[in-house]
């Protein structure tokens, strides 16, 4: 199974919102990173068949989706930042909406299955406004799965969510990614740090790194570096250097920074994170080669 | 579908209008119903006609007779005796009155519809003929003339029967206020219906899956269309049953001819053909308003903008035909009020919501060469624009954002 974007470009009257986007995917969770105004959601918009691009094309197994149409659709589960859902509607009034809308087959089966796997199976009856931020998203993804997609869309699928919402999201997204393409649209470094296969960031349009984890970790090896200092004098780096963070304490601050030069003496280097590499890539500052 | 309802009526502001709808619906019923009461019960003249039917008396025989009647108890009706039992009423005042619909009746039947009829077939005959005495003939103006003799020279076959009072019921049931209140609510429903996905943004996980676009669109429409129908089906049912008890149109095998405002029809049509006809036609006008703002909400993607289109595309045509009306009774520009008036009557589905002119007398306009009954006319085009708006709003619907 392949997912390929060929040249994906969307143009706006005055803006760019994809240049030249290019990738293939293959089963397995990919996260596409990048802060607002990235592009992340056009792009999902153009997966989901919601746009067209304006130019290029998205192949699924060789096949334009906008020429699969209906059949690419009915592999396809998107769930969108905002899904929408109707404030009056129960849980299980949603669940049995879209599965009439999707033509699931044997629906009620499907849906039981899906309460229990989101655990929502004691909660359907009650109306979607009383549902908690975390409920909502396990709503969402059981609606997303209910037609059983090949290809899973979720773009900022943990906003708002407390911690142990966005644990239990990645656990079931976990479990159901490998015989997937899931893609996974956030600015959330630490939801996809253990469960994506392959990661994209996105900048203005355009690819700034794309690879596996290790690729992309690798790219910026040797270039990550910490160092203490008196809190003051750690504040004004912070502050004059977009890229670096403050790991504070009482006595001691440090800061990480991921940087091309030395950024103080006694700066010691480190194994880059995946929060490294996002602080480095979408930086204002310039002192960046990759 | 019953996601659709439960969508629309999520929000108090619908159920509010909806409210107010069925509270005009029960105007319609309360104001009828006290009113009937100023008329003779039918069943008390529907007696007195078949006793005179079966007397044996010649119809100028039997409007004497009910004269004689008249003049016979006319000081009593008219005294201190007018509360005495009457022989056909509860009163003798009431006796008075019915002997006065009898004669109306009667003359209608035997006098007023066959000489308007022969008249007419008359005039038609004497326009062909000075036609034809031409020396470039109008073969319009004799298609037209001769398809009159056609459709005016055959028996209505009437009956010894009272039909109601047929123009009090149309008096309040095709009434303006109520057509305005049904296209405001029919037009906020539709902008609702249609712009309720796209405002909440579930649009998104709609029109991502297989068949989502086309069913969400079948299913709104139907939704639309379902409670429109309903209001409308329900508007004609509490004038058919008002009408039966309170105004005596309870036989609807009588021909139209028969009720008061038709004597001049030209159709082989019976009561209730005419209320059918009436429904259908207040039915298309009505789904044509629902299609025309479904498609201005696929368009507009915003139930403001939507509302406006729809409010003005349904209203404007009926306040001109309105004006229209007006101005063709008036002294300086009835001519070009009417000839105006006509041509919108062939094609403006708002011709439907003053449906009995159709009836009034023969009202056939010239389509390509051939003469064609307006209400046809009317009924194609209505037909054909719904069919249309739903295709092209179908087509939209179905179509991703470039």
């Amino acid at each position: 199974m392949e997912l390929k974007y060929e040249n994906i470009t969307k143009k706006y009257r005055r803006k760019t919102a994809l240049d030249g986007f290019n990738a293939a995917l293959h089963e397995g969770i990919y996260a596409l990173l990048g802060p607002n105004g990235a592009g992340k959601s056009t792009l999902m918009n153009i997966t989901a068949t919601l746009l067209k691009p304006t130019a290029g094309s998205v192949l699924f197994d060789g096949t334009d989706i906008f020429k699969l149409g209906g059949e690419y659709r009915n592999i396809l589960g998107y769930l969108p930042q905002d899904p929408g859902f109707y404030p009056t509607f129960s849980g299980l009034e949603i669940m049995k909406y879209f599965a009439e809308l999707k033509n699931v087959n044997s629906p009620q089966n499907r849906i039981e299955q899906l309460l229990e796997f989101v655990n929502l199976q004691d909660d359907c009856n009650r109306k979607y406004k009383e549902y908690s931020g975390g409920m909502k998203r396990r709503l969402g993804i059981a609606v997303s799965l209910l037609n059983d997609p090949k290809i899973l869309i979720l773009d900022e699928p943990t906003a708002g969510l407390d911690p142990k919402e966005r644990v239990r999201f990645r656990n079931i997204i976990g479990k159901i990614g490998s015989d997937k393409i899931i893609i996974l649209a956030t600015h959330i470094v630490s939801d996809i740090e253990n469960i994506a296969q392959g990661i994209i960031f996105l900048n203005g349009g355009k690819i700034a790194l794309s690879g596996s984890v290790s690729d992309v970790l690798g790219a910026i090896s040797g270039k990550v570096y910490e160092f203490k200092t008196d809190k003051k004098t750690a504040e004004e780096y912070v502050f004059s250097h977009p890229n670096a963070r403050l790991i504070a304490s009482e006595e001691n601050s440090a800061v990480r920074t991921a940087s091309d030069k030395l950024p103080s003496e006694g700066a010691v280097l480190c194994e880059p994170t995946l929060e490294d590499v996002y602080m480095y890539l979408f930086s204002e500052s310039s002192e960046k080669e990759i | 579908m019953r996601f659709e309802f439960k969508k629309l009526f999520a929000s108090v502001f619908m159920w509010i209008i909806f409210g107010i709808v069925l509270a005009y619906l029960g105007i319609y019923i309360v104001i009828p119903a006290n009113g009937g009461k100023a008329y003779p019960n039918s069943q008390h003249l529907n007696a007195l006609l078949n006793t005179l039917n079966e007397s044996g008396m010649t119809p100028d025989g039997q409007i004497e007779f009910c004269r004689a009647k008249q003049e016979e108890i006319q000081s009593a009706a008219f005294g201190e005796n007018r509360a005495d039992k009457g022989e056909y009423t509860n009163t003798v005042f009431g006796d008075y009155i019915l002997l006065d619909c009898a004669v109306d009746v009667l003359e209608q039947i035997y006098n007023e519809i066959p000489e308007n009829r022969t008249a007419i077939v008359k005039d038609a005959l004497r326009n062909i003929a000075e036609e034809n005495a031409k020396s470039e003939p109008d073969l319009g103006v004799i298609r037209m003339n001769s398809l009159a003799v056609k459709k005016y020279n055959r028996i209505v076959e009437c009956g010894v029967k009272y039909a109601g009072h047929f123009s009090a019921v149309y008096d309040v049931y095709d009434d303006a206020p109520w057509d305005f209140v049904m296209i405001f609510f029919t037009v906020i429903l539709t902008a609702r219906m249609f712009t309720l996905d796209i405002s909440r943004g579930s649009f998104k996980m709609i029109f991502s899956s297989k068949n989502g676009r086309i069913k969400l669109f079948s299913k709104q429409l139907s939704a639309c269309f379902f409670v429109v129908g309903g209001i409308i089906l329900l508007h004609t049912l509490s004038g058919i049953m008002v009408g039966a008890i309170c105004y005596g149109v309870n036989n609807f095998s009588l021909p139209i001819q028969m009720a008061a405002p038709f004597s001049a029809c030209p159709f082989a049509l019976n009561l209730g053909g005419y209320y059918a006809v009436r429904t259908l036609g207040k039915l298309l006008f009505y789904f044509s308003c629902v299609t025309f703002t479904a498609l201005a909400a696929i368009l507009s993607k915003r139930a403001l903008p939507t509302a406006a289109a729809g409010v003005i595309f349904c209203l404007a045509p009926a306040v001109l035909m309105s004006r229209l009306y007006t101005a063709s009774n008036s002294e300086y520009s009835a001519i070009t009020a009417r000839k105006a008036l006509n041509v919108l009557r062939c094609f403006v589905p708002q011709s439907f919501l003053n449906i009995k002119t159709f009836f009034e007398d023969f009202d056939y306009a010239e389509i390509f060469g051939f003469p064609m009954s307006r209400i046809i006319c009317v009924f194609c085009v209505t037909g054909i624009l719904i069919l249309a708006e739903i295709v092209i709003s179908a087509r939209i619907f179905g179509r991703e954002t470039r």
